[in-house]
């Protein structure tokens, strides 16, 4: 029995950063997945009526996928070592929850015209926080190891989510941030990371 | 002790939190701000990521409002007694942070459509909040206390600061949420809030 039940749509979504974090850690959780039309019946026993919820082994759970990725973050030593770190982390994840917020909006919008306005908007702050972030990197040991400290984090986590989906967008978004190119491919090529990449359900977002 | 310094617009905004959490440590900051004119000239190209709030600790810069507030909140004692109390936190500062990010963009906006469009977002959200929220202070020692723990934390002042500004777009938030309403008044009668909120720069947001 699973001491973790983590409940979202059967999508990569805001669950990702979650489950990357058990497979980096390499510990065994319960993936439950809700179809978009049976949700509707069980968003009202959801707190906050929002998907993801984290619950525990005694039955309590967490909702607001940041919530539960500093959760797990901490739990698994994936949160950077003392506070200064912990910030930068928390700096690094929410900067990239605003890019994710413009890019779901693109993705989710049909209309041509505001759909085009929305991928304008997301790329416009993918540039600005994107320089922002590849000097982060920079100065974080020449940039060739990780975005916070001297291993993975929940930023690198983060990170790579994020520009794995931004890259269906547009596959350029990081032509001009090279260090910020060599971390997505490095965190990709960690083997557990890359063997869940490869084995995970495949899904639209 | 080491030296901060506090960047944002001459505004509660996103850093009243920050500004609480000094006031109850009894810490001094340098709490730096400027106007709306001089922001795109002397400001936005040196702050971090390009936005505000900033807080320099040692000459060391973070972004982020949540950043910022969690960074403080760690330092001073104000983000639980426990991984679990502090994923608590978390989750009534990110549904907030959603609440006000809506509030702002509605009574900030210029456009009458986009208004209403926002408006038509925060309505029922800040209704299923105001009920997640009430549930779960009910369920922590009946709800004569605090949102988390046995003290007053990060999610206090959050909720004290988020919904001093949401009752001025809807007077009856509170009205289902007697605990809530309670709460609110426990957060202001503390003797270093009320001293702060008597002392500081009276400014319309």
């Amino acid at each position: 029995m699973s001491k973790f039940t983590l409940t979202y749509f059967d999508a990569r979504g805001r669950a990702e950063n979650a489950r990357l974090l058990f497979v980096v850690a390499g510990v065994k959780y319960e993936d439950k997945r809700f179809e978009m039309s049976a949700w509707g019946q069980h968003k009202a026993s959801m707190p906050f009526g929002v998907l993801p919820n984290l619950k525990l082994a005694d039955g309590t759970s967490i909702s607001m996928s940041a919530a539960i990725a500093n959760y797990l973050a901490r739990e698994f030593n994936l949160y950077g070592k003392g506070n200064k770190e912990n910030a930068q982390v928390d700096t690094v994840t929410n900067a990239l929850s605003e890019i994710m917020d413009l890019v779901y909006k693109f993705i989710f919008t049909k209309e041509e015209g505001p759909k085009a306005e929305a991928k304008t908007k997301a790329s416009a702050k993918i540039a600005s926080y994107g320089a922002a972030l590849e000097e982060n990197l920079k100065q974080n040991n020449g940039g060739k190891g990780y975005l916070v400290g001297k291993s993975i984090t929940l930023a690198d986590i983060a990170f790579f989510n994020a520009f794995s989906e931004i890259a269906a967008m547009d596959d350029k978004a990081l032509d001009n941030l090279p260090l910020l190119k060599a971390l997505l491919a490095r965190v990709g090529a960690d083997k557990k990371i890359a063997k869940w990449v490869e084995t995970r359900p495949k899904t639209q977002f | 002790m080491p030296s901060y310094e506090l960047l944002y617009f001459d505004a509660r905004g996103r850093v009243e939190d920050a500004r609480f959490l000094f006031a109850l440590a009894g810490v001094e900051y340098k709490d730096i701000r400027f106007t709306e004119e001089e922001w795109p000239i002397s400001f936005k190209s040196k702050a971090l990521y390009g936005v505000v709030p900033n807080l320099t600790v040692d000459g060391k810069t973070l972004s982020m409002t949540l950043a910022i507030s969690n960074y403080l909140a760690r330092e001073f004692g104000y983000y639980g007694k426990s991984n679990w109390e502090s994923a608590q936190i978390d989750v009534i500062t990110n549904a907030l942070h959603e609440l006000i990010g809506l509030y702002y963009t509605h009574v900030l906006g210029e456009n009458e459509d986009a208004k209403a469009e926002t408006l038509k977002k925060f309505t029922p959200r800040v209704e299923s909040y105001g009920v997640a929220m009430e549930k779960g202070l009910k369920e922590n020692n009946d709800g004569d206390g605090y949102l988390v723990g046995n003290s007053l934390t990060l999610a206090d002042i959050a909720f004290f600061n988020a919904y001093s500004e949401i009752l001025t777009l809807k007077p009856d938030a509170l009205d289902n949420a007697p605990k809530l309403k309670a709460l609110m008044g426990r957060v202001s009668a503390n003797e270093k809030i009320a001293e702060w909120i008597k002392k500081r720069p009276k400014t319309q947001y």
